[in-house]
C-alpha cells in the first residue's frame, strides 16, 4: 500500500498537484514501487483531510499520465514502467533546476559564480554521505 | 438536489437595521457536495439553515429533488447547531432511542463507531459532558440520523484545533457519495481543503459562489477568494497604525 | 395500571409516570378537599338549620350554591396550573439547548404536542370528570339529606 504518511500539504500551488508530486518523486526514488496498491479515494481524503473531489482530480490525471491504473473494482494499483519512470525522472528534475535557477537568479548572481557553488556544495554533500 | 429559490425573510420587528435577513438567496446544491458558507455575523447563514429546515417562516421556495420541505421529505435533513438541540437530561443512549423511533434510516454503526471514536460516555446525561463534547455529540447525532442533507451551524465553536482536525478527517471518512454537509463556520482557512465549494453570504445577499478546485486552478486561495469578494484592504490596519502613530518617535 | 409509556408522555428528560404521580395526586387531594369543604359547611348548615328549628326559629337551610363555596378551590387551581405547566413544557425545550429546533424537525409532527399536553390535558379532563362527579355526589347529598320542610319557600335550591 502506497503511505501518504509523510505527506505535508503545504501553501505552494493547488493540493492536487501536491498530492501528484508527491507519487511521482515517491516513484523517482523507488520508495513506491510498481505494483502497491494506492489508498481508496475515501482513506486518502480522510488521511490528508482533503475533500474528494480534489483526490478525485488528482487520481485521475495520474491514471492520465499512466502512473496508476484501476483493476478489480475500485482499487488502484501503481503502473510504472521504467521508460515512465525514466520521464518522469527527468521531468522532475527540470522542474527542481528550472526553480533553482530562478532563484538563483534573482539574487542576481553571475552564472559562473552559481556554478562554481553549485560545483563546491555537490562535493561536500558526497563527502558528507560518504562520512556516514 | 436541494434548491433555494429567492428565498427572503425579513428581520423581525423592533430590530434597528432596515436590512433583510435573507435578500433573495438562490442556489443548488447537488449531493455528495461539502460546502462550506461563510459570512459575517448575521449575513444570514444561520437564517438560511433556519429556513431550509422550515424551522422560521419565509418567502421563496426550498425544494428537495423538486418537492417542497414537508414532514414526508424532513427526515432526509438533519441538523447540527452551535446552540445544540440535544436534550439535556438525556443521556446518548436516550438519544439513540428517540432518533430511532423517528428516523427510520438511522445510522447505528456509524453512531458507535463516532461514540467510540470520541471517547463519549453513553449512559451520562448530556449536560454534565464538557463543550468540546457536547459539540461532538450534536455532530454525530446529525451524522448519524440518515439524512441526505446534514446542515451544520458552527458545530465547532469551543472545540481545539487537534478535536476540529480530527473532526473534518473523520467526516471525510465516513461521508458517503450520497451525502451532502452545509457546513458554516468562520474558520476560513481551517476548512479550505475540506470543502468542494464555497457560498459567501453577505447581508442577506450570496455575493460569492465557487468551486475550491476552480479556485486551486486559478491560482486563488479560498482565503484570497473571500477576501476580494469582501472588498477586504490587506493594507487597512497599517494605514490605520500610521494615522495611530502620526508624529509619534520612533521607539 | 395498563402498560402506558410514560416516557412518550412528557418532554424528553421529564419522568412522565411521575408527573403522572403528581397530577393524579393533586386530583385526588382537591377531591378530599371537596368533599371535606362540603361535608363540614353541608353538616355545619345543617346543624345550624336544625338547632333553629328546635328553639322553634326559622332558619332557611342556605342555598347549594352557597354551600359549594371553597369546595372546587383544588379543580380551580388545577385549572390554572396545568395550562401553565403545558406552556411550561413547551418552554423547556428551550431552556439549556434549544431542543425545540429537534422536535420541531420531527417527520412525526405529533410528538411535540403530544408530550407538551397529554399529561396537562388529562389532568383537565380528570379534574372535569371529578370536579362533576363531585358535584353530583353534593348536589345528591343537599337533596337527600337536607330536611325538604326547613327549606326556604319550596325551592329546593332555597333562598339565604
Amino acid at each position: 500500500m502506497v503511505s501518504f504518511e509523510h505527506l505535508t500539504l503545504g501553501d505552494d500551488g493547488p493540493i492536487y498537484r501536491q498530492i501528484i508530486r508527491f507519487v511521482q518523486r515517491g516513484i523517482v526514488a523507488g520508495a513506491i514501487r510498481a505494483g502497491d496498491e494506492m489508498p481508496s479515494r475515501r482513506a486518502l481524503s480522510a488521511l490528508l483531510g482533503v475533500n474528494p473531489n480534489t483526490i478525485q482530480k488528482a487520481c485521475r490525471l495520474l491514471e492520465e499520465e499512466g502512473l496508476i491504473q484501476s483493476r478489480s473494482g475500485a482499487k488502484s494499483y501503481v503502473s510504472a514502467e521504467p521508460e515512465l519512470v525514466e520521464r518522469v525522472r527527468s521531468q522532475l528534475l527540470a522542474e527542481d533546476a528550472r526553480r533553482l535557477v530562478e532563484a538563483l537568479r534573482q539574487t542576481g548572481a553571475s552564472k559562473e559564480d552559481c556554478m562554481a557553488l553549485f560545483q563546491r556544495i555537490w562535493d561536500e554533500s558526497e563527502r558528507g554521505a560518504e562520512n556516514e | 438536489m436541494l434548491e433555494l429559490k429567492n428565498l427572503y425573510k425579513d428581520y423581525r420587528a423592533g430590530h434597528i437595521s432596515p436590512q433583510k435577513a435573507l435578500d433573495g438567496v438562490s442556489v443548488a446544491i447537488g449531493p455528495g457536495e461539502i460546502v462550506g458558507l461563510f459570512g459575517e455575523n448575521g449575513a444570514g447563514k444561520t437564517t438560511l439553515m433556519k429556513c431550509i429546515l422550515g424551522l422560521i417562516r419565509y418567502r421563496g421556495e426550498v425544494l428537495l429533488d423538486g418537492e417542497p420541505v414537508t414532514r414526508r421529505n424532513i427526515a432526509r435533513l438533519s441538523f447540527a447547531t452551535c446552540e445544540h438541540s440535544f436534550f439535556p437530561a438525556l443521556t446518548a443512549e436516550g438519544h439513540r432511542d428517540f432518533y430511532r423511533m423517528h428516523f427510520p434510516r438511522w445510522r447505528e454503526k456509524r453512531f458507535r463507531a463516532l461514540l467510540e471514536f470520541f471517547s463519549l460516555p453513553a449512559n451520562r446525561a448530556l449536560r454534565h459532558f464538557s463543550t468540546g463534547q457536547k459539540n461532538q455529540f450534536e455532530v454525530i447525532l446529525a451524522l448519524s440520523q440518515g439524512a441526505d442533507y446534514i446542515l451544520m451551524d458552527e458545530p465547532f465553536a469551543g472545540n481545539d484545533l487537534f478535536n476540529r482536525e480530527d473532526f473534518y478527517k473523520v467526516l471525510l471518512g465516513i461521508l458517503e457519495p450520497t451525502e451532502t454537509v452545509v457546513l458554516s463556520t468562520h474558520l476560513l482557512e481551517e476548512v479550505e481543503r475540506f470543502v468542494s465549494r464555497a457560498l459567501l453570504l453577505r447581508r442577506g445577499k450570496l455575493v460569492g459562489d465557487a468551486s475550491t478546485l476552480d479556485l486551486e486552478e486559478r491560482g486563488g486561495s479560498l482565503t484570497a477568494y473571500v477576501k476580494e469578494t469582501y472588498g477586504y484592504e490587506p493594507d487597512r490596519v497599517s494605514r490605520a497604525l500610521d494615522r495611530l502613530t502620526e508624529g509619534e518617535e520612533e521607539p | 395500571m395498563r402498560r402506558l409509556d410514560w416516557e412518550a408522555l412528557a418532554p424528553l428528560g421529564q419522568d412522565g409516570r411521575r408527573t403522572a404521580r403528581r397530577i393524579g395526586l393533586c386530583l385526588g387531594l382537591s377531591t378530599l378537599w371537596g368533599l371535606c369543604q362540603f361535608l363540614a359547611s353541608f353538616l355545619d348548615a345543617r346543624q345550624t338549620v336544625l338547632w333553629a328549628a328546635r328553639l322553634g326559629e326559622r332558619f332557611p337551610m342556605p342555598s347549594f350554591a352557597a354551600l359549594l363555596s371553597r369546595t372546587m378551590l383544588g379543580f380551580e387551581i388545577l385549572a390554572v396550573f396545568l395550562p401553565l405547566a403545558a406552556a411550561g413544557n413547551y418552554l423547556s425545550h428551550y431552556l439549556e439547548t434549544r431542543s425545540i429546533y429537534l422536535m420541531r424537525r420531527l417527520p412525526d409532527r405529533r410528538d411535540l404536542w403530544r408530550r407538551c399536553l397529554a399529561l396537562p390535558a388529562a389532568g383537565l379532563l380528570g379534574g372535569v370528570v371529578l370536579a362533576l362527579a363531585l358535584l353530583g355526589l353534593f348536589l345528591a347529598v343537599y337533596r337527600l339529606c337536607t330536611p325538604w320542610e326547613l327549606t326556604a319557600g319550596g325551592a329546593w335550591w332555597g333562598m339565604q
